[in-house]
């Protein structure tokens, strides 16, 4: 299972869109509503399926965030 | 006019005298000055600075770092122009150098404003008294007998305390007393600054905070961790450092700098990276849309990964801009200038999210600073602010350092100009307000100012 990041497209009603992609296999977590997202998980070969659900702008996997490492010219004292 | 070690009784007695204290200047917003000042050098070079001012006022500087183990000794510095205090770049001066200062500051004027930013000496600054508004002309006046007596006990123990922590009893200050300010407030100008982001919220989304941290008791603080298992404090020390520099007291207590531009903004804390100092997009945008929904007017994201720009960030940084919120994020550290500049990384690379590159304190462009695209420039090399009990404080360096410096001008742009001054039109006026930095690589418009 991937984590995935849905944004939808303008307008596009959630709870509707929501529904289709659970149909289409996807396992829903969160529903960002200001800012008209949805994340959760689905396998792999499900997210071309999920992209052209109605109502959905794009598809993305979720990726690593971190602190960006120190610059080389401080260090904690 | 007080000398640099003399007794604070007499200190108040000079100033009643001379009617500094009488009711005209018992206003809460009219500065006590001591007549002593405050020199701020530039991080990296105390000992320069040190050497310049000693020349300037024609007199000899004692160094805490000389009295290592024992406490500073009046006898030791009696004849000494000032003291320096080697671990925080900052110098005292009595008042007859101070004047000395004044006097050679004055006469070279004319050649000082060309060499300004390559100047050992950041700031020359008057030491007032800070106490904390609305309180009455006799609290006032129990509180300077305080507060004399904190710096006086301040300059003898300096040099007892190198370490971090302060002796137990001595961990609260009786009152607050500003010790100059991080070279961060000064290039901002946030210093100078009539604002204090007061009714604007913050929300920086980050490891979380150290809600013990005593530089924001009795401040309010909302919250809310997006990390599964963990709460909001901060187990890291990242996001204590970088809500310091964007939120951070006015005047810590203690002989320490003010590090914090937007004195009196309220604190929102997203907990988007966990005590590792890891998290995923879907953290991040789950912080993102607490804070929207709070209607943050900032949102400070010292934080990134790889890719992108990426169509889920886009998204959230225009649904935050259509809500009247700025979402200011970090370059990236990746680069090692000049031989290698690396792209600005995500989110801070989505067009409607605004990026942060990193100054060192001479103003050229951090060596690890990313590139295009970059929309403005913060302090960011070797950057003071809190840091997560026992520790209290450190200094770091990054784009993180620089981001939440950003942030905070934004906080008093905002509430200087109103409900009008919001995200699109914040993003464009901060830009407007920057310092060029002609010659500087990857700066964007320059390095950020504070709405004076």
């Amino acid at each position: 299972m991937t984590e995935l990041i849905i944004t939808l497209a303008p307008g596009a009603d959630r709870k509707g869109v929501a529904e289709r992609l659970k149909a289409a296999g996807f396992r829903l977590e969160q529903e960002l509503e200001a800012l008209a997202m949805l994340t959760g998980h689905a396998d792999p070969e499900a997210v071309a399926r999920l992209g052209a659900v109605e109502g959905v702008a794009a598809v993305e996997e979720s990726q690593p965030v971190r602190i960006p490492p120190e610059g080389p010219q401080g260090g904690a004292r | 006019m007080a000398d640099l070690m003399q007794n604070p009784d007499s200190i108040i007695a000079d100033l009643l005298e001379a009617g500094a204290l009488d009711a005209a200047a018992l206003d809460p917003g009219a500065p006590i000055e001591t007549g002593r000042r405050i020199v701020t050098f530039r991080e990296d070079a105390a000992r320069e600075g040190a050497a310049a001012l000693e020349a300037m006022v024609a007199g000899k500087l004692a160094h805490s770092g000389d009295f290592s183990g024992h406490a500073v000794e009046e006898a030791g510095i009696a004849d000494a122009a000032g003291l320096v205090f080697d671990e925080i770049s900052v110098a005292v001066l009595g008042a007859e150098a101070g004047a000395a200062l004044a006097e050679a500051m004055m006469a070279s004027a004319g050649a000082a404003d060309d060499s300004a930013s390559d100047s050992a000496i950041l700031a020359v600054e008057p030491e007032v008294l800070v106490f904390p508004a609305g309180i009455s002309a006799d609290e006032f006046l129990r509180g300077f007998a305080a507060a004399s007596t904190a710096i006086r006990d301040g300059l003898v123990g300096r040099g007892a305390e190198i370490s971090p922590a302060p002796p137990p009893g001595e961990d609260r200050a009786p009152d607050a007393l500003a010790v100059g300010n991080t070279w961060g407030i000064l290039a901002t100008g946030a210093h100078a600054s009539r604002f204090s982001g007061a009714g604007i919220k913050v929300a920086v989304l980050d490891t979380g905070f150290d809600f013990r941290h005593p530089d924001f008791a009795g401040r309010p603080i909302a919250h809310s961790s997006f990390i599964a298992g963990e709460t909001a404090q901060d187990g890291h020390g990242h996001g204590t450092h970088c809500t310091g520099t964007a939120c951070g007291p006015r005047a810590p207590a203690g002989m320490i700098p003010r590090y914090g531009v937007a004195f009196a903004s309220q604190i929102f804390i997203g907990k988007v990276l966990s005590n590792g100092g890891g998290g995923t997009t879907a953290t991040v945008l789950a912080g993102m849309n607490w804070a929207v929904a709070n209607r943050c007017e900032v949102i400070s994201l010292s934080l990134g990964g790889g890719g992108g720009p990426y169509v889920a960030y886009t998204a959230a940084g225009d649904a935050a801009l259509r809500r009247g919120c700025l979402m200011i994020a970090a370059a990236g550290n990746d680069s090692r200038r000049p031989a290698v500049v690396r792209p600005c990384s995500a989110p801070a690379n989505s067009p409607t999210i605004m990026s942060v590159a990193a100054l060192e304190p001479n103003l050229t462009t951090a060596p690890y600073s990313n590139g295009p695209p970059i929309d403005i420039a913060g302090p960011g090399s070797s950057v003071f602010s809190s840091y997560p009990m026992p520790r209290r404080h450190a200094t770091l360096s990054g784009t993180s350092m620089a981001t939440p410096h950003v942030s905070g001008c934004a906080a008093l742009l905002a509430q200087a100009g109103g409900p009008g001054m919001r995200a699109g039109t914040l993003r464009a006026r901060l830009r407007a307000m920057a310092r060029p930095l002609p010659g500087r690589p990857d700066v964007g418009a320059g390095l950020v100012q504070a709405v004076p």
